[in-house]
């Protein structure tokens, strides 16, 4: 059952892997072949980095950024080092950081968690109140963290990417993930706790 | 410590993260980028259908340089009497008579060029003799030294050509007169207004050539004289030299 399972994984695994590598292919001269790759990643690319920012117009602003420049070096796609997943991964993850460094946002995390997001990029207007008041609290304790501990807990916990593909992403070594991973929970757990969220 | 990783972990899975899909902002972004791709597919068209051109450029360019280096070197020098086309060899004098009429009685420049390959070739192929010399000297001393060699073609022809004495090159022997007085002497020459000096006997080449010498005296009182020498030996006439470039 678990072999069959594990075939059954894999053989999905490197049949998008050849589809993908196909479409990027084609995606140099067809436009057809760019749109399909474009659908097949947008609503990934922008949950990731809503979930990462949590506010609609820079999700919008940042995802855009992505796919422009996806598109735009194609060509110098690695395809023997790295999945496209991975690649568009490593590049929303990039513009994540330089999103936070251009607004230094370093200084102004505290202040912003502490009078809540603004109206302008209201998260959760859709999802129930309770839904989006619990991540909205999550996500405040998140950004108390360093962002390279919030990227991994984001990504593996939100996008439900395995470390492997964290390994892809960030092009750090596993026992590095795993370690920041580990550092990461402990600290959002102290800061849980404090704020009466979780028990001691 | 690791129940705490366990709790925080529990807690993180229990969490929703909300969904944010926005179809406007998917529609646009698609058009932006699809239209981008496109732009850059057409731009490159562009760009290659430039490359084409300037390699098309390059290569007519290098053409025409192979070209203008063969006129160079066995180039028409303009059309003498009769339409005949005139062409020089680098490092001779031009050689009016040297274009030959084809079995049809005409002269193609293809038929000239052929002609002046075998007169190159000629001296390799020892098949030239020496036929005249024609000397100048200008105030005493020596101006020019032309030797006329009859050449055998591969279409069994023969032809003289005027070519400098290769050894006065060499020596930087030449004194050059003005153009306005090399008119003048070749208006005299013409006129018959040579002084005669008689003829000298000289080797030359190994031959034993006879030269007839003649002066002649320019308004400014510059003498030249001209001596054409002729293998004492030489039975038949020669073909008419042609009045080519004077000393």
């Amino acid at each position: 059952m678990t072999d069959n399972a594990l075939e059954c994984s894999l053989g999905s695994r490197t049949e998008n892997v050849d589809e993908d590598q196909v479409l990027v292919r084609r995606a140099q001269r067809d436009t057809e072949a760019a749109g399909r790759l474009y659908d097949k990643y947008y609503r990934e690319i922008l949950g990731y980095i809503y979930h990462s920012t949590l506010d609609r117009t820079v999700s919008e602003d940042l995802t855009s950024n992505i796919f422009l420049a996806a598109f735009r070096h194609l060509g110098r796609y690695p395809w023997r080092q790295v999945r496209f997943r991975a690649w568009l991964y490593r590049i929303a993850t990039n513009e994540i950081r330089m999103h936070y460094r251009r607004q230094r946002y370093a200084r102004t995390a505290d202040l912003e968690a502490k009078r809540g997001i603004a109206e302008g990029s209201a998260p959760c207007a859709d999802e129930s109140p309770a839904v989006a008041e619990e991540y909205c609290l999550l996500h405040r304790a998140l950004l108390l963290l360093p962002l390279k501990y919030r990227t991994v807990i984001i990504l593996r916990y939100f996008e439900g990417r395995p470390i492997a593909e964290i390994v892809d992403i960030t092009g750090r070594r596993e026992g590095t993930i795993k370690s920041q991973l580990h550092r990461g929970l402990n600290q959002l757990h102290e800061i849980l706790v404090r704020w009466g969220v979780l028990r001691e | 410590m690791d129940s705490n990783i366990e709790r925080v972990e529990q807690y993180l899975r229990g969490v929703r993260a909300p969904d944010y899909i926005s179809d406007s902002h998917r529609q646009q972004l698609r058009q932006q980028i699809l239209g981008q791709i496109a732009e850059r597919r057409s731009a490159a068209g562009h760009r290659r259908r430039w490359e084409v051109v300037t390699a098309l450029a390059a290569l007519i360019c290098v053409a025409g340089a192979i070209g203008a280096f063969i006129v160079v070197k066995y180039g028409a020098v303009g059309q003498g009497p009769a339409s005949v086309n005139q062409f020089a060899s680098e490092g001779l004098e031009p050689a009016p008579s040297l274009s030959t009429p084809d079995a049809n009685g005409t002269t193609g420049v293809a038929q000239a060029a052929r002609d002046l390959r075998d007169m190159d070739a000629a001296p390799q192929k020892d098949s030239t003799e020496l036929v005249q010399v024609i000397e100048s000297e200008v105030n005493g001393r020596l101006a020019s030294r032309m030797l006329i060699p009859k050449r055998q073609l591969s279409s069994n022809q023969m032809k003289s050509l005027r070519e400098g004495d290769p050894e006065i090159r060499v020596q930087k022997l030449l004194v050059t007169l003005p153009a306005a007085a090399r008119t003048e002497m070749s208006q005299l020459r013409r006129a018959g207004k040579g002084e005669n000096l008689g003829t000298q006997e000289r080797q030359m080449k190994g031959r034993v050539f006879l030269f007839k010498r003649e002066r002649y005296t320019l308004h400014d009182g510059t003498t030249v004289t001209l001596s054409v020498g002729e293998p004492k030996d030489m039975r038949q006439p020669l073909p008419p030299v042609p009045e080519g470039n004077q000393p």
